[in-house]
């Protein structure tokens, strides 16, 4: 079944059309600076950001039809995104070159104490390797892409309550971590 | 029911500051703009099933040096006779487009939402799909490609080995291939530009012959001073070049 809908849309017999790249170049114009911070607190690599960028807005390309008849084109590029970045993370944990969902090396030092003496993107994204997968996105998707927890719910797929449940753990341990970074910081 | 906490403060001032640094250079953006472009306006990939439609790989491949002389000849043939859609069909592989070989994402999902991906620890909790009848994940190819992977083209498993281009000339074709259309329907200045494109990101690139050509090409469509001469020089110094022929022919000098 699914594989007869791939074939059908991905038909080679379809040809660039003119006026849909323009209008995937406007896309990306006014958000390829958005889609790219998002992809990186996502856990896209940063060697990766830019492939992986390009590929959300080939995607909504792939998906005009769809996408020109239905929501605001950056609520399109959050679900494309949050795809994107699941299967970056999935990459790397099997590649192992970075498992960003996965704990810290054993011996290596502690997040806050990496956060030392970082920027504050840097510390950011320390601070995201401590959540789970699950709470990293409804957390970025809250406080980056400043999504409301019923819209997050539907993107996700998943309950209300499930949302609030995961931005209250992420909230905590992210907020856990600065408290920690400001102690030492502080002797 | 469970209700949302009051957020931390301090939490969203650290976001606010990480965002305001969390900004690609302008170089990366208009790089990836270049290459947006190009995918986007490359052909769709072959058929499934066919043996010149290879498979996206995450494993990286060797480049074999067979391979890119292969693609790069080809490529030079193609774009001195200015057959810049066949070029462009040959070097689309890389887009992430569907196929008919075994997925390596086991959820496809047929609309918006987020896919499962394998290595989440919960797939249970992840979405089901729904179905929508304009939707489809292409997408679903993207999952095994890195940043070295996309440079370069595998063939899928079962295929007999098949030749490897080398790193970067894809796209070096890609830009190549782009030019050469907009010459053929008579728009040179976009072809300079995409031409002066892949100069600056490939220099001494492994199409930079046939580039030149063009370049030549362009200048003469565009009727600047000095171009025929140019062309004249370039044909006397690359005799044995794809695109002398094309050079020759486009800026032949009419005073003679």
């Amino acid at each position: 079944m699914a594989r007869t809908r791939l074939r059908s849309v991905g038909s080679p017999a379809a040809q660039p059309q003119p006026d849909l790249v323009a209008w995937v170049e406007a896309a990306y114009a006014g958000h390829f600076d958005y889609v790219w911070g998002l992809l990186g607190r996502l856990g896209v690599p940063p060697a990766s950001l830019d492939d992986a960028t390009q590929d959300v807005f080939v995607v909504l390309y792939r998906k005009r039809a769809q996408f020109r008849r239905e929501s605001h084109v950056r609520t399109l590029l959050h679900g494309i995104a949050i795809n994107i970045g699941r299967r970056a993370r999935a990459n790397l944990a099997r590649d192992r070159l970075d498992p960003i969902t996965g704990p810290l090396p054993t011996g290596a030092p502690s997040p806050e104490a990496q956060a030392e003496q970082r920027s504050e993107l840097e510390r950011l994204d320390v601070y995201l390797r401590t959540l789970s997968a699950e709470q990293r996105e409804v957390f970025v998707l809250t406080e980056v892409a400043g999504l409301t927890a019923p819209e997050i719910a539907r993107l996700l797929s998943i309950k209300l309550n499930t949302v609030y449940s995961r931005l209250r753990l992420a909230r905590k341990t992210i907020a856990s971590c600065i408290a920690a970074d400001t102690r030492r910081s502080a002797r | 029911m469970t209700t949302p906490d009051q957020p931390d403060l301090e939490v969203q001032r650290l976001v606010r500051a990480a965002m305001r640094q969390a900004q690609p250079s302008a170089q990366a953006r208009s790089r990836s703009q270049s290459h947006l472009l190009a995918r986007l306006q490359a052909p769709p990939p072959l058929p499934p099933g066919s043996d010149a439609s290879p498979e996206p790989s995450s494993s990286p491949a060797p480049a074999t040096g067979t391979a890119a002389v292969a693609l790069k000849a080809a490529a030079a043939v193609l774009v001195a006779a200015g057959l810049t859609t066949a070029v462009a069909r040959g070097v689309a592989d890389e887009d992430p487009a569907p196929s008919s070989s075994p997925p390596r994402v086991a959820t496809v999902s047929p609309d918006l939402r987020p896919t499962a991906a394998p290595a989440l620890p919960t797939p249970a909790r992840t979405p089901a799909p729904i179905a929508s009848p304009a939707s489809v994940v292409p997408d679903r190819a993207l999952a095994s490609r890195t940043t070295s992977a996309r440079k370069r083209v595998v063939p899928n498993a079962e295929a007999s080995p098949v030749p490897v281009p080398a790193p970067g000339l894809s796209e070096e074709a890609r830009l190549v291939a782009r030019a050469d259309a907009a010459l053929v329907r008579g728009d040179a200045r976009s072809a300079r530009a995409l031409l002066r494109s892949h100069k600056l990101q490939f220099p001494d690139g492994q199409l930079a012959r046939e580039r030149d050509g063009l370049l030549h090409v362009a200048a003469c469509q565009l009727g600047e001073p000095g171009a025929q001469r140019a062309a004249q020089a370039f044909i006397v110094r690359n005799r044995d070049a794809g695109p002398v022929q094309r050079v020759a022919d486009q800026c032949k000098d009419p005073s003679l």
